[in-house]
């Protein structure tokens, strides 16, 4: 399991170039701008939240933050 | 299309269709077996790294979806030979970008190739691609210069216009001949046969590495590899010689009239009596056999042949359709990433500077 908020202190901690407090939890990663280097970083830093490890088949379901939060609850 | 697996492996014979054929979905580019065997498999750094990401999908077909490769490129550290890899055709179809972590991919292909290569480099990309290197450990601390100049508003013209023309080539317009060049210096204009069979390159390389720091190789090797069996373009060797001394070499891609391309030039030594002898030679070579528009890269590494710019400035004016072009063209932000690996912190190996000219691109650039 892993929160909304978690989420966002993931994508802070990730670096990436954006204000993760005001992100639309339904806007997707791609529509906001992030790169695949972006995601990556994000991911990494999830998997480190939650010690588990995302395939690379499962990568698709997470592209918003929503998806994140939908993708864990079912794990 | 979906795949319920993605794995990775190495490159094995029967591999370079499939891989052409992603490189022509990616690129636009075609290219041949051939053309692959040339790049990929018969440089004398050895076979490159090929790194393939498959999707395997429900019906247990798998389909090649992306491509990860470093070349190895021959380098010295003065006496020192060194192995650098410069990473190139890094891709995955469009259609998986969103689907697979590339960079995940990215770090295993490094952590297997690394300790094989001093150095990593790539030569320049996209924003994108240099942030993938810094993420692998790359520093881009250095930039590429375009240096572009004119003798004529008529070469000018031309230059201008090939902008809208297919290239073709026009290295037969080069009056070939031996020839002095000021200072008794003699030039010495050959094609790609002719510089295979020329003996002045047997050992110039075993007596200018060691003027140098850290440069890619020049031994007959490397430049028979590079240029004169290179499949993409044709090239003229100019051989600069003083009292029977070589005091260099010049390799000069003619794509359109009027326009010459230094892709390459290096010293027998690293004084400025032998750079700007050399230098002139050239120049001037090319200012009265060509007239023409006169175009090379550089790095912002501080080696000596930034000197060339001064040169150029002497001997070629720019016009104002060159500025207008270079305006166009300007490489101020156009990074080379670097890394220098566990191997090469053991042998010493600098970060720069480094004394590249555009001999690094193979002549695709």
């Amino acid at each position: 399991m892993i929160t909304i908020e978690q989420v966002r202190e993931a994508i802070s901690a990730a670096g990436v170039d954006c204000d993760s407090a005001a992100l639309d939890v339904n806007e997707t990663f791609e529509s906001i701008g992030f790169d695949s280097l972006d995601i990556y970083n994000i991911i990494i830093e999830i998997q480190g939240v939650v010690g588990v490890e995302v395939p690379d088949s499962d990568i698709e379901k997470l592209q918003s933050i929503d998806s994140i939060v939908d993708y864990f609850s079912k794990r | 299309m979906n795949a319920v697996e993605y794995r990775h492996r190495s490159y094995r014979s029967g591999d370079e269709a499939a891989i052409n054929a992603l490189y022509f979905r990616i690129t636009g580019r075609s290219r041949t077996v051939e053309q692959f065997r040339w790049q990929w498999l018969e440089a004398p750094g050895g076979v490159g790294e090929i790194w393939l990401i498959e999707a395997v999908h429900v019906d247990g077909r798998s389909e090649l979806i992306g491509h990860h490769g470093i070349m190895p490129v021959r380098f010295t550290n003065g006496g020192v030979d060194l192995l650098f890899g410069k990473t190139e055709n890094t891709m995955v179809l469009p259609e998986y970008r969103r689907k697979i972590l590339y960079p995940r991919f990215e770090k295993i292909f490094v952590s297997e190739y690394e300790s094989r290569f001093h150095a990593l480099f790539s030569t320049m990309g996209p924003a994108a691609a240099v942030r993938q290197r810094k993420a692998q450990g790359y520093s881009s601390e250095r930039r590429w210069m375009n240096l572009e100049n004119g003798v004529a508003p008529f070469s000018s013209l031309m230059r201008f216009a090939s902008r809208y023309e297919r290239p073709f080539p026009l290295i037969g317009l080069f009056k070939r001949k031996t020839g002095c060049s000021g200072k008794g210096v003699a030039v010495r204009v050959l094609d790609a046969n002719e510089a295979r069979q020329a003996a002045c390159f047997d050992t110039y390389w075993a007596s200018a590495r060691h003027g140098w720091g850290v440069a890619p190789r020049r031994d007959k090797a490397d430049l028979a590899w590079r240029y004169w069996d290179n499949p993409y373009v044709t090239y003229l060797t100019l051989v600069f010689e003083q009292y029977s001394e070589m005091l260099g070499f010049a390799v000069v891609d003619i794509p359109v009239a009027g326009h010459a391309r230094i892709v390459d030039l290096s010293f027998r030594r690293a004084d400025p009596e032998c750079i700007n002898a050399v230098t002139n030679a050239l120049l001037i070579s090319l200012k009265n056999q060509l007239g023409c528009i006169l175009h090379t890269l550089l790095v912002t590494d501080d080696f000596l042949p930034l000197g060339l710019d001064s040169s150029l400035r002497q001997h070629f004016t720019p016009s104002w359709l060159t500025r207008l072009y270079g305006a166009y063209h300007s490489s101020d932000s156009i990074y080379m990433p670097r890394k220098i690996t566990r191997k090469g912190v053991n042998e010493h190996v600098p970060s720069t500077p480094w004394g590249i000219t555009p001999i690094i691109f193979e002549g695709r650039a």
